[in-house]
Formats: C-alpha cells, structure tokens, sequence
C-alpha cells in the first residue's frame, strides 16, 4: 500500500467522519440531532486527522491511523445498526413503531460499510 | 501430551494416594499466562484476563498424573523477588516458608530476556525449578525461534514449551512435573569473583546463626548484598555497600549469554498490529478521546441494546405477578407474593440484562488487551492527582463491583496510594447502582437517558478522581510510585472466555437477587404492610416521614429516604423498594410508580441519582475497606465525606437544574 493512497485514504475519511459529525449533532440530513454522538464521531475523524499531522518518512504510522481510525468507524456504524435494531425491537415488542429513516444515520452507516473495507485492505498488510 | 505417557482419569485416581501430595508452584510475571496453564493443568475454571495483577491471592487445585497427585498452587504475578507490594509478598514468602516440592517458573516467549530474571531470582533461591515459556503460539506465528533444548543444557533444569491457549506442551510439562518430582534438581549460576567473594563471606557468617539453619544461606547472602530490608532485619548482618546494581548487571549478562544461543527473534515482530493498534490508542492527547469515546459507547450499549430484553422481563414479571394475585385466596399473601417477592425481586431482575451486556463490553476490553492501554493513557492525569495509572485499573474493576476494586489495589506497592485508591474506589459507580439510574432515568429523562447514564458515569470518574486529589492534600504529603506496567498484546477475545468472564461477574447480581434481595424485599413488603395493612400509616411510613424532614431541602418524598435505607444492605435494594413503596398495587395508599414523575421535578431526580452514587458504600464494600485498610478510622471517613458530599451535590443539582428548567 503506497504512502500516497495512505494519505489520500486518510484526507478524505478525515473530510468524510468531520461532515458526518456535524450532520449528527445538528441532524441536517438523514439524521436526527445527537450533540454527543457526533462529538464521537468528530473524535473517529481526529483518529485521521492526526495520521496526516504524522511525518512522511514515517509511513507505517500514518498506516496506523487508517488502520485505527476505519476500525473505529466500521465500529461506529454497526453501534448505530444495532442500536436501531435494538430500538426497533423494543418498539415492537411493546406494540408500536418508533423507526423512521431519520433515526437510521444513513450516512453513517454507509461510511461505516466503505470503511470495513479500507480496514480489510490496510490489515492485510500486517499480516 | 505423548501417547505412551497417557493416562485416563480412573488409572490416575486409582493409583493415587492422596495423602501424598506434590506441591507445585506456578510462578512468572504478571500477565504470562500462569492462570491460563494453571487452568490446563488443574482442569479449574478460574478467570483469566489480559491484563496484569488479576491473581491477588494463591489459588490452589489438584491434578493427577503417573502415580502422582500434585496440589498446583496459582502465585500472583510478580517481577521480582525483592517483595514491594502485597501480591509480589505473597508469592516471595509462599516460596521461601511454605516450600513447595516443585517450582514452575513460567514465562512469556514473546518477552523471554526479562522473564528469565526472576528465573535467576528463583534458581538463587532453591532447587526443582522447570521452566515452562508459555505462548509459544503467539511467538511462532510472530518469527520468534527458541531452543527449549540448548536453554536447558546451559541452565541445567527442563525446559518446556507451552500455549496454555492451543494446549501445546501440556503434556510435556506434566511429564517434566512427574520427573523432577521423582529425582530432584539444584543448580546454581555463578556471578563474578568478586560478587562471589563476598556471598561466600557473608554465607559463613550466616552459617553459625542458629535460628537461619532453615534458610538457604547463599540466597540470604545475595539478599544481603542486594540490601533486601527484610532480610537485613531478619539476619541483623549489615554487609555495608549496596551490591544490587552490580548484582542486577551480572544477571542480566547472563541471560544476554543465555539467549546468544537459543533464541531468534524477528524483524517482523518490531512493527507489527499490536505496535500499529499502540500507536494510537496509547497517544498522549488522542487516546484519552478514544477512551472517551469508547466508554461512551459501552454505556450506550448497556442502556439500549437491553432494552428489548428488559421490556420482555417486566412483562413476564407483571404477568406472574397478576396470576398470583388472582390465584392465592389469602389477600394479605397474594400481596406478599405479588408485590413483596415478585414485584420487589422482579424490579431488580429486569436490570439483569443490562448488567450482563455491561459486563460483556467491560470483558471485551479487558480481553483484548485495551484496558491496560487506558490505564496507561491515563497515567499522566493520574499523576497530577497523586495516582498511578494502576489505581485507575483498580478503579476501572470498580464499575463492575467496588469490592473487587478495593481488594486490586494490593498490587500497589506505595502504601498511602493504596489507602488513597481505597478510600475514593467506593465512589465509582458499580453494576449494582445502574439499575437504580436506568430506573429514574427512563422516567424521568426519555430519549436522553442513555445521556443521563454516561453523565453519572463520567461524574463519578471525575468526583473520584477529585477526591483522590483532596485525600491526598489532607491526609498524606508523598509521591505516587511510578507506573512501571507492562502492555499486555492484543488477543482476539473467544468465546468462551467472555461467556465465563460475564457469567462470573453477572452471576453475583443473580445471587443477590435471590438472597440478599429477596430478604429485603420481605422486610419492606413487611414494613408497608403492618400494622394498619395501609402503606401511609406503616411502619416503612413512619420510619420515612421521620427522617424526610432532613432531606426536605433536596426534595426527596419519604419513600425515596426509606429506598435509600435499605440501599445499604445492597443498593440494588433502593429499586425494589421503590417498587413496593410506589407500585404495590394491593396495598392501599400506594401513588403508583408514574405518580413519582408528578412529585418530583427531573433536577431532583437527577440530584437523588447523585446522592444514590455517593452517600455511603453497601456492607459488604465497608467490610472491604476495613479489611484492606485495617482500620475503622478509614471506613468512618468514606461513610461521612460520602454522606456529606451527597447532600451537599445533591442540593446544588437541585438549586441550579431548578434555576434552569
């Protein structure tokens, strides 16, 4: 894996993770507002964010921030997958639909998917 | 184990006397896997976690092989011989009073140059020593090559290569047990001449004082000249100079001369997934955000995946609860059973799920090795407050059960840090207070419960640590002990290892609930039901509406003071006596648990959480504290500045939330 993908890998999740996180705290699109969860999913983008601050003679740490930082949003999204399932659930449970597509975090979960993948990618260099 | 070496059980047992047993030590670093090889020798179920200092105590369990029984005895982890904490004590005097036949010094392959020291340590002391370097798996699969067969020609004792997780070299081991238990086996290493000069000097001298005849003369001599306190008090010979800096450097060359031969290491093995994983995660400013964040999501899970299950339990409860009331003829029983037993009990029962999904995020980061990292990323805060990062690991056993936090922190050897830890551990909040929170919470805050949950959590982490810090001020002046802790590697958790880590935790609160719950339960069914058969004018009443008047000002209703009565026995206790007090269908005056929302405001609510978090700890924590403390001095200062502390945060939650909502 080259050091350049690595950084472009790492700028754009950086970018990706900050928008996802003001989305969630503000709930613009797809989403409904949850200051705090976005404060953690800002905390997902600064796991990027400090691989780029990483030197360039040192590649494998800013691998390590990949590395790190799409497990973290892989992480993140299956959270908010069980997390709706697990609201889903007691909703019906109880007799009544509490589920829509804003509660969802659409963006997040999607996020969360093309990060396992990177994840996959970057681990295998390890093994 | 080979074939031929085989035994089944019933052959074993069979030609076993069992009066004779063959005592075993296991002995090694913390974290090298002694319980998890002590668990494949004995066939025990002991817990086994990936972080050091989780044997505190000697465990002990049979095992038979050949025409032997041998009793292995589990030692905490310890680095050296030189005894600085508790845990390290124990294992140092169980070798040196207790004797036992055989000692199996196991070792990490993957750390082999700094495991083999307390080899030396022990080889110094006594005889029948095997050395078992333990997963050998995980050093396979990192490049690492050892010759067990070399090690053993120069260090003159057996040499076993074991993975207590794959179960290699089990058998072995026991075959090596079996061997040095029949023959016997001293050898000793030599130091430099000079060093040697002076062990055989002072070993004369030791030899003409009776009372050590019992003592191996050349290990006192080396504790002489390492200037051990415990053995200069013991033998009353000052050797003047301090020889441990010359003796520590001969050791280590040794072993540098060992390894020359017998071990390859790996070019792969210096940047590999653990460095990655560390690189971040033990970062100076980012990891403690990553902590942050991941507790987030630990207590989110804990709130909103055992949702489901709890909404199922309580109307399975309800629904028993309704049979029973319709099917016992006898009011006064019916509402014993509906509301004391079922209703009481099923309240705290409910919480079941959430406590078991607690401790199974706590049990993920435990076993792959994350909460040592935390422990270490927060250190240096720790550090402003006096603290190492081993009292906040001792601290993080507290989310589980305050006890187990009080009992960890022997493995703290400065002793005013370790009075310290104990004093603030009650604070952190435990399982048995997250019922009560989940509770309140979902009444009073909906949707931000889970939010309410993590705020009482993070303030009970920040109010523990600002109390260490004023301890700290007020009652000692010292330094805390650098944190000297040893990362353990990542493992991938199985699953059998997080069902027994649950289930041991979770099965206490289970046992409660049948026990100490129950009885309480009883008492307040009891309390509320005599004399008049109406909850207004019983005892539990009388009882509440006296003290109420001291609790007017935080805004608490005499059931809430009577729930926090009874909380003492076990604060599981406060939900089932809610329960009662407030949803006891059959008893008359009772305002039904939704009328507790119109009584009080959120603020107060939120103000009784806190005072549920830090008025006193239950019996069984004021027990801890007095037995690792030693002293009521220490219990009456937890139970007063937690009483205090309480009503004082309790009202200002109510004053400034009531200034704003």
């Amino acid at each position: 894996m080259s050091t350049r993908l690595v950084t472009i890998l790492l700028t754009l999740f950086a970018t990706l993770m900050s928008f996802i996180a003001i989305n969630t705290i503000f709930g613009f699109f797809l989403t409904i507002p949850n200051p705090v969860f976005g404060v953690i999913i800002f905390i997902n983008a600064l796991v990027y964010f400090y691989g780029l601050l990483e030197s360039r003679d040192y590649p494998k740490r800013r691998k390590a921030h990949l590395l790190i930082g799409s497990y973290f949003s892989y992480l993140l999204a299956l959270f908010q997958i069980l997390f709706v399932l697990a609201f889903w659930l007691n909703g019906k449970i109880e007799g009544y639909c509490n589920i829509n597509l804003q509660s969802v975090n659409f963006p997040l979960v999607i996020s969360g998917l093309i990060a396992s993948f990177v994840n996959d990618y970057v681990k295998k260099a390890y093994n | 184990m080979s074939n031929s070496h085989s035994y089944n059980k019933a052959e074993e047992i069979g030609t076993v006397v069992p009066s004779k047993y063959t005592s075993v030590a296991l002995l090694g670093n913390p974290n090298v896997g002694k319980t998890s090889l002590f668990n494949a020798l004995t066939g025990a179920r002991q817990y086994v976690a990936n972080w050091p200092g989780v044997t505190i105590e000697k465990r002990v369990g049979t095992m038979f092989y050949g025409d032997r029984a041998f009793r292995i005895i589990d030692l905490p982890g310890t680095y050296t011989l030189g005894a600085t904490s508790i845990d390290e004590k124990v294992a140092r005097d169980y070798l040196i009073y207790e004797s036992p036949d055989l000692v199996v010094v196991v070792t990490d392959a993957m750390n082999l140059e700094r495991s083999l020291y307390l080899l030396l340590q022990v080889l110094e002391l006594r005889g029948n020593v095997i050395l078992a370097i333990n997963s050998i798996d995980e050093a396979k699969k990192a490049g690492i090559k050892i010759d067990s067969k070399e090690l053993s020609k120069h260090l003159g004792i057996p040499v076993v290569l074991t993975s207590a997780f794959t179960g290699e070299g089990i058998g072995n081991l026991k075959e090596a047990m079996l061997k040095i238990s029949r023959s016997g086996i001293h050898v000793h290493y030599l130091f430099p001449e000079r060093i040697e000069k002076l062990i055989s000097k002072l070993s004369s001298s030791l030899k003409l004082k009776k009372e050590l005849e019992n003592f191996d003369t050349r290990w006192l001599s080396i504790k002489l000249l390492e200037r051990d306190e415990e053995v200069l008090k013991l033998t009353g010979i000052d050797p003047g100079a301090d020889y441990s800096a010359d003796i520590a450097n001969s050791r280590y060359e040794f072993i540098k001369e060992l390894l020359k031969d017998s071990y390859r290491d790996s070019e792969k093995h210096y940047w590999d997934l653990n460095t990655a994983i560390d690189h971040v995660v033990t970062h100076k400013y980012l990891g403690i955000l990553v902590f942050f964040a991941i507790m987030y999501l630990v207590f989110q899970v804990t709130y909103s995946f055992a949702e489901p299950f709890t909404t199922l339990i309580e109307i399975g409860f309800n629904a028993l609860g309704a049979f029973v009331d319709k099917s016992v003829p006898i009011p006064w029983l019916a509402s014993l059973l509906s509301d004391g037993v079922i209703g009481g009990v099923g309240a705290v029962i409910t919480f079941v799920p959430s406590i078991f999904i607690l401790f199974l995020s706590l049990g993920i980061l435990e076993e792959t090795g994350y909460l040592p990292r935390a422990a270490f990323v927060i250190d240096r805060v720790m550090y402003s407050m006096k603290l190492s990062g081993r009292s906040f690991m001792s601290m993080l056993l507290g989310f589980g059960c305050n006890v187990s936090s009080i009992m960890s922190t022997r493995t703290i050897s400065e002793p005013q840090e370790r009075i310290v830890t104990i004093l603030v551990s009650p604070f952190i909040s435990c399982s048995a207070r997250l019922p009560v929170y989940i509770m309140i919470s979902s009444v009073f805050f909906g949707k931000a419960a889970g939010l309410a949950i993590f705020s009482l959590y993070v303030f009970s982490v920040l109010f523990t640590f600002a109390s260490a810090l004023l301890f700290n001020k007020l009652l000692f002046k010292g330094k805390p002990s650098p944190m000297i802790m040893e990362l353990p590697r990542y493992r991938k958790p199985t699953i059998r290892s997080l069902m027994l880590y649950t289930w041991n935790r979770g099965k206490h609160f289970l046992e409660k609930a049948g026990t100490i719950i129950l009885a309480a339960s009883i008492v307040i069914w009891v309390l509320s039901y005599f004399p008049t058969g109406n909850i207004l004018t019983s005892f539990a009443s009388i009882l509440g509406k006296s003290l109420e008047p001291l609790f007017r000002p935080l805004g608490f209703t005499w059931q809430m003071v009577t729930a926090l009565i009874f909380g003492g026995a076990a604060k599981e206790v406060i939900v089932s006596s809610l329960s009662t007090l407030y949803g006891a269908s059959s008893l008359p005056g009772n305002p039904g648990l939704a009328t507790l929302a119109s009584q009080i405001t959120p603020p107060v609510a939120f103000g009784f959480l806190i005072f549920v978090l830090l008025y006193f700890p239950c019996f069984a924590t004021i027990a801890a504290i007095k037995n690792e403390s030693g002293s009521w001095k220490y219990v009456w200062i937890t139970v007063l500045y937690g009483l205090g502390i309480a009503y004082l945060l309790a009202l200002i939650t109510r004053l400034i939330g009531g200034a704003f909502l």
